[in-house]
């Protein structure tokens, strides 16, 4: 009996004959995938990196008011440390219950009450004043101050 | 008269048309390395030349568009015959509708050897054709991929998404029956 082997076989199987290919077959292919390619806008890399970069403008866009806004909250709660009106109001009823403690009555009274009111705010001014000049001070010492070195 | 300026929409065009020639140039050494197997890959898949020929050119629109860096590829074979494996299930769901499609992926109903090959006057590669038509599905096209395209394994089961080890004992097993077949008529 013939006994054939793995080899034996894919000698056969090798020796069918495969179908022709169609003529202008390379052709048509070349020219259609020339004219495809001229046709494609962006390559698949190209619009993950655009849909990337839209994402992030936009994320920019919708975040940077935002951190504005919190930014500018923040100065003014650190530049009005207690209100201005607040301050002022405390003053005037601690200058009117003096006036009344010391039986000051009418326009002496007022005069006292508007004097106690006209010394708190020099005094918030003088704060401020202060403390925009400390920050003036501050400004840029990164820039100029190295770093201590501890060896 | 000469200006002294510089023609930008002349050295534009002539840009282009380097960076075209360059296009056809790799595409054109695409196709003399891979054009005829990986159709005659198809017509092994789909069973009719027409639409071979549709999905040849899909798959070369496909190599053309993404503008790949070849260099980076490292197993260019067996990539087209994946890229070329993907581009006919893409093509049998759009033409069959999804189930039925993927039913028709499943079974390589439409193709098989007889489709891609014929056999000389001779009874027993007649018998062999007919027999390795007969090959389930998986092992059809492990045999296809390694006898005639001359794939190693690995890159068989990179094609076919399947492990190496899986590839060879699917080639085994086919080519086993296939012996069978031709010792019987023996």
């Amino acid at each position: 009996m013939n006994m054939k082997d793995h080899d034996d076989v894919e000698r056969d199987l090798k020796r069918l004959v495969p179908g022709s290919v169609p003529a202008g077959l390379r052709q048509r292919i070349l020219t259609a995938s020339v004219e495809s390619g001229k046709n494609a806008p962006l390559s698949p890399r190209m619009k993950w990196a655009a849909v990337t970069c839209a994402a992030l403008i936009v994320f920019v866009l919708i975040a940077e008011p935002l951190i504005g806004r919190l930014e500018a909250v923040r100065m003014a709660a650190l530049l009005n440390a207690g209100s201005a009106t607040d301050e002022e109001e405390m003053a005037r009823m601690e200058a009117s219950d003096l006036a009344e403690l010391a039986g000051i009555q009418g326009t002496e009274a007022a005069k006292l009450i508007r004097l106690q009111a006209r010394i708190t705010s020099a005094v918030r001014e003088e704060s401020q004043h202060r403390f925009g000049e400390a920050l003036k001070g501050l400004r840029g010492w990164s820039e100029y101050e190295t770093s201590e070195n501890f060896n | 008269m000469n200006s002294g300026k510089i023609d930008k929409s002349g050295g534009g065009k002539g840009l282009y048309r380097q960076k075209e020639k360059r296009r056809l140039l790799k595409l054109e050494e695409l196709y003399e390395r891979h054009g005829e197997s990986l159709y005659r890959y198809l017509v092994f898949r789909l069973g009719s030349a027409e639409d071979a020929e549709d999905v040849l050119q899909e798959t070369f629109c496909r190599f053309a568009r993404y503008g790949l860096r070849w260099k980076l590829v490292l197993d260019p074979q067996s990539f087209v015959f994946k890229v070329a494996r993907n581009e006919v299930n893409r093509f049998l769901k759009r033409k069959l509708g999804r189930r039925a499609g993927e039913a028709m992926i499943m079974t390589v109903a439409a193709g098989g050897f007889t489709a891609a090959f014929t056999a000389p006057n001779d009874q027993t590669l007649v018998a062999l054709l007919r027999s390795a038509d007969d090959l389930p599905t998986e092992q059809k096209e492990v045999v296809f991929l390694k006898v005639f395209e001359g794939l190693t394994f690995k890159e068989i089961g990179s094609v076919c998404g399947v492990s190496s080890n899986t590839a060879a004992s699917r080639y085994r097993y086919g080519i086993e029956k296939l012996r069978e077949t031709l010792e019987g008529r023996s």
